[in-house]
């Protein structure tokens, strides 16, 4: 037997059967009793909605705080390269004595 | 008059359960003759279209009215079947185990005389079944989809919510299964 003519014998066939609609008496009303014991807050989407509708005034304050603490920082005259320099330099020298200086405070 | 289905959505978002009752009683045949080509008890049927509905119900915020109503219940719908066939795969292979005398018949029919069809259009779909249960559920999906309800690849791919290219490799596995269990069925019944 050809078994692509078969193949195409049993689809035809099951096509050509109308598709079963048919609903079961009161179907609809035991769903809807379902839904009505479903509880009402889809917990995800009402998250989820609350998320995208918070991000336009959490933007805002964020602006607004990044825009107020640049306006409060003092204003200090920047440090000329060979004086930024200098301190570094104290720094480095100074360390051992100011860590000896704080280990015989302890003593 | 029926009221459309954009304002019984809208009622049923802004609370309205009882809303929903109009859209259930519209769609429900369509889901009905849906469920029925994936199960074949009806207590199965039953419990998909119910919970097709459920399902809808609860993500109707996520629907876009840019399309209608019923192609979204759809993709619902086969997704949910879909889910189905994964839950209850069968034996595949004890599916082939014995034909009944109905399908036996049909299948003598289509040899003696290859150029007619037989009437018997249940014995040919329950021989279907039997040969889509030897295939995994994605397969069972797509030869529904493509041989049975005669969708195209691309309906194919926004139902299920595959690409094109997955339908299109599916289908052609999917075929040459069927065809490779009805080799299995005829060799043992003619030779």
């Amino acid at each position: 037997m050809n078994i692509e003519q078969l193949y195409q014998k049993l689809v035809e066939a099951v096509r050509s059967r109308p598709a079963d609609d048919r609903v079961p008496y009161a179907f609809e009303q035991r769903v809807m009793a379902r839904l009505r014991e479903l509880p009402q807050v889809d917990l995800a989407a009402m998250w989820g909605r609350n998320l995208w509708r918070a991000a336009v005034p959490f933007a805002c304050v964020a602006l607004a705080i990044a825009v107020w603490t640049r306006s409060q920082a003092p204003v200090s005259p920047a440090p000329s390269p060979a004086g930024a320099q200098v301190a570094g330099l104290d720094d480095v020298l100074l360390a051992p004595l100011v860590t000896l200086e704080t280990e015989v405070a302890s003593w | 008059m029926d009221v459309p289905d954009s304002e019984l959505i809208a009622r049923v978002l802004a609370g309205d359960v009882s809303a929903f009752e109009p859209l259930l009683r519209k769609y429900q045949p369509r889901v009905f003759a849906t469920a029925r080509r994936y199960a074949r008890r009806e207590s199965e049927v039953e419990d998909i279209v119910q919970e097709v509905f459920i399902k809808a119900f609860q993500k109707l915020s996520s629907f876009r009215s840019d399309a209608p109503f019923e192609h979204w219940l759809m993709r619902v719908a086969v997704r949910t079947c879909y889910d189905f066939l994964r839950k209850h795969q069968r034996n595949r292979e004890t599916a082939l185990a014995e034909l009944s005398e109905e399908e036996d018949r049909w299948l003598d029919a289509v040899a003696h005389s290859p150029a007619e069809t037989p009437d018997d259009a249940d014995a040919a779909q329950i021989l279907v079944s039997r040969l889509m249960e030897t295939l995994p559920p994605a397969d069972q999906m797509v030869i529904t989809l493509l041989e049975i309800e005669q969708k195209s690849v691309k309906e194919i791919a926004e139902l299920t919510g595959w690409s094109v290219s997955l339908v299109k490799v599916r289908a052609f596995r999917a075929r040459a299964k069927m065809r490779k269990a009805l080799e299995k069925i005829s060799q043992e019944k003619y030779l």
